[in-house]
């Protein structure tokens, strides 16, 4: 990605006074120090090192059920805690700890995977949209609209309920029409946001001029506009990942998105709430975890906002009278 | 508001039909192939599926949504009765959202860098980790009745009290506040991120600062200048608010047993039952033009560079 285009551009971003160490790492540099964008990476971080390393290290496998720990005491008092069990099991004797981890991993590849979707719709309709005009613009944004205007969770909890009962749900025990489900709707905002991007880096010099020299049109697009819009693009996908987690949560809650035996934060909860005057201790884990994932992302998603957009985070730093 | 409704309606028929599944044969209940093909016929279910949906469209026009094929019934009733609980949480949990979201985010502008400013921010941090579920969830880990057994909405008729009753109040008290909180969480917080980072925008403009040296005082520099000029970024995020509240509805339905139109939206949803769906698909598509109407007012209302066409909203400074 670094080529000499992307440099120029970091160059117009940087401060005058210090050196510029190209677009990505200029970002990288602000993202780091600014506080809660290292406090968003930080839990980021730990929450996918656990998901990773979880599995390794916890002696029972998610699914597995210890038919003599039946709902074994995991409450916060520690004498009564099961040593084999940290967090407790549930009515069917599987291990809350391990099951946790294995939402977390659950979570993160819904979010990853969903985004993947998003950019792969939202980046081709929005630029395609920009860059050709006229009623290609026109169909295209018309299209986004109504999707767009109606509440995203309405159409991906119907997709998910179409498809519940279907052949194609049992594959992956859900994840996959789940990411599909969030994918399929929630390019919308990428394509709004590349779109204009589009629009505005088609006023620039650069792009004129390479017009000028006679580069073809998609060319342009893919190897002039497209980088320049990596950066919005960037934030755009780091803002999403809490909304997909969101979504995944929600839709599992609902008994929609992820199946059994996989588990996922939101089915956790609902399971919590079953059980909250017989084994109060299963609530906490999961609303707690998605919490920090929640917090983690969106955190991480405003420092890179800051990071991509100097302008506004310098704007923002200055001290109030 | 038409071109939504026909959106919204055109894309919610094409995910349904095209799902596989239908009305007449879900689990648990085997109806002979008789039968379904003359409810088929009776639904009009046989006919190709543009003709369906023009049909669906006409007789919508005449203010018919059709009969119900799961519920019983027509479906205008089954929606109107569904909707008053619903339309009440979620009034409730907007006001609350609003009256606390934006004095919390203006606090943690305004404080910026102090104490007070930091707790304030990270409570609509903390927020933001509260979707209704998950507060619900908490929420009854707190309350030491459960309130599954409390029948919050669902109770038959000869046990709810005497309206106005003492009983009556307890019971109103207690069954509105746990979904209320559930729902307002969320938005609250959205709200409140989104004040600040208005609010902090327009601190360092020189507008303020003028204000400032001309020596007005803080509570008419926050009214005057801050708020209304804050108010136009604010209001830009209502249309996700709203999607919180029709979303958070479903779930905290389900949670709480309510009978509303979230908890409608998705059993018509499993039960394939196109017509409820269609109608109810056709309610929230109201409610977000009638909204997304509101907002464009409200505009207007606040800044009057807008009512008389002389700016765009993106084009209001914003430092």
């Amino acid at each position: 990605m670094a080529d000499a285009r992307i440099a120029s551009v970091g160059d117009q971003l940087a401060s005058p006074e210090r050196r510029s160490r190209g677009f990505w790492g200029d970002a990288l540099r602000r993202l780091l120090r600014s506080p809660s964008g290292v406090a968003g990476l930080v839990i980021v971080l730990l929450i996918t090192v656990i998901a990773l390393i979880g599995p390794l290290v916890i002696p029972w496998p998610y699914y597995e059920q210890d038919l003599e720990a039946v709902l074994a005491y995991g409450g916060p008092i520690p004498p009564f805690v099961d040593p084999a069990h940290l967090l407790g099991t549930d009515r069917l004797g599987r291990d809350q700890l391990a099951r946790v981890v294995d939402g977390a991993q659950v979570s993160l590849t819904v979010a990853l995977v969903a985004q993947l979707v998003v950019v792969a719709i939202g980046v081709p309709v929005g630029l395609m949209a920009g860059w050709r005009g006229g009623k290609t613009e026109t169909a295209l944004m018309r299209f986004t609209d109504i999707i767009g205007t109606f509440p995203d969770l309405l159409f991906i909890i119907m997709i998910s309920a179409a498809v519940v009962d279907t052949p194609l749900f049992t594959l992956q025990n859900g994840l996959l029409t789940t990411f599909i489900a969030i994918g399929l709707i929630s390019w919308v905002g990428t394509a709004r946001l590349v779109r204009g991007q589009t629009l505005s880096l088609k006023q620039k010099e650069d792009i004129e001029a390479a017009r000028a020299i006679g580069v073809p049109e998609n060319t342009i697009a893919r190897r002039h506009i497209l980088p320049q819009a990596m950066g919005p693009i960037t934030v755009a996908v780091s803002i999403g990942i809490p909304m997909a987690i969101l979504a995944e949560s929600t839709l599992s809650f609902l008994g929609l998105g992820v199946q059994m035996p996989r588990a996922s934060w939101g089915a956790l909860i609902d399971i919590g709430i079953d059980n909250i005057s017989t084994a109060p201790w299963l609530i906490w884990p999961p609303v707690i975890a998605l919490g920090a994932a929640l917090i983690g992302f969106t955190l991480l998603g405003d420092g890179m906002r800051e990071a991509f957009d100097p302008r506004a985070s310098r704007r923002s730093s200055r001290r109030p009278l | 508001m038409v071109p939504i409704v026909l959106g919204a309606s055109i894309v919610a028929f094409t995910i349904m039909h095209v799902a596989p599944g239908s009305p007449w044969n879900r689990e648990g209940r085997q109806l002979n192939p008789e039968l379904i093909a003359e409810l088929n016929a009776e639904f009009g279910l046989d006919q190709p599926l543009p003709i369906q949906y023009l049909m669906w469209l006409a007789k919508l026009l005449q203010g018919d949504l059709g009969m119900s094929m799961s519920f019983g019934g027509d479906v205008g009733p089954i929606i109107l009765g569904s909707l008053g609980p619903t339309l009440l949480i979620c009034g409730l949990a907007f006001g609350i959202a609003v009256l606390l979201g934006v004095p919390l985010g203006l606090i943690a502008a305004m404080r910026h860098r102090t104490m007070v400013g930091r707790a304030a921010t990270a409570l609509s941090l903390v927020g933001m980790a509260a979707p209704a579920f998950a507060v619900a969830a908490f929420l009854q880990l707190l309350v030491p009745i459960n309130p599954f057994t409390w029948c919050p909405f669902g109770c038959p008729p000869t046990l709810v009290p005497e309206p106005f009753s003492e009983a009556w109040f307890a019971d109103l008290a207690q069954s509105w506040v746990l979904p209320v909180i559930a729902m307002a969480a969320l938005p609250l917080a959205q709200i409140a991120r989104h004040t600040k980072a208005s609010v902090l925008e327009i601190l360092h403009s020189d507008y303020v600062r003028t204000a400032h040296s001309k020596g007005l005082r803080e509570d008419r520099i926050v009214r005057v200048h801050l708020l209304r000029n804050a108010a136009i970024p604010i209001l830009t995020i209502g249309g996700t608010i709203l999607a919180l509240l029709v979303t958070g509805s479903i779930v905290v339905e389900r949670v709480f047993g309510v009978d509303g139109l979230g908890n409608l939206y998705y059993q018509s949803i499993r039960a394939r039952d196109y017509n409820t769906l269609m109608a109810i698909t056709v309610v929230y598509a109201l409610v977000v033009a009638f909204a997304n109407a509101l907002v464009d007012i409200a505009y207007g209302a606040v800044d009057p560079r807008i009512r008389d066409g002389i700016v765009m909203a993106e084009a209001v400074p914003g430092g």
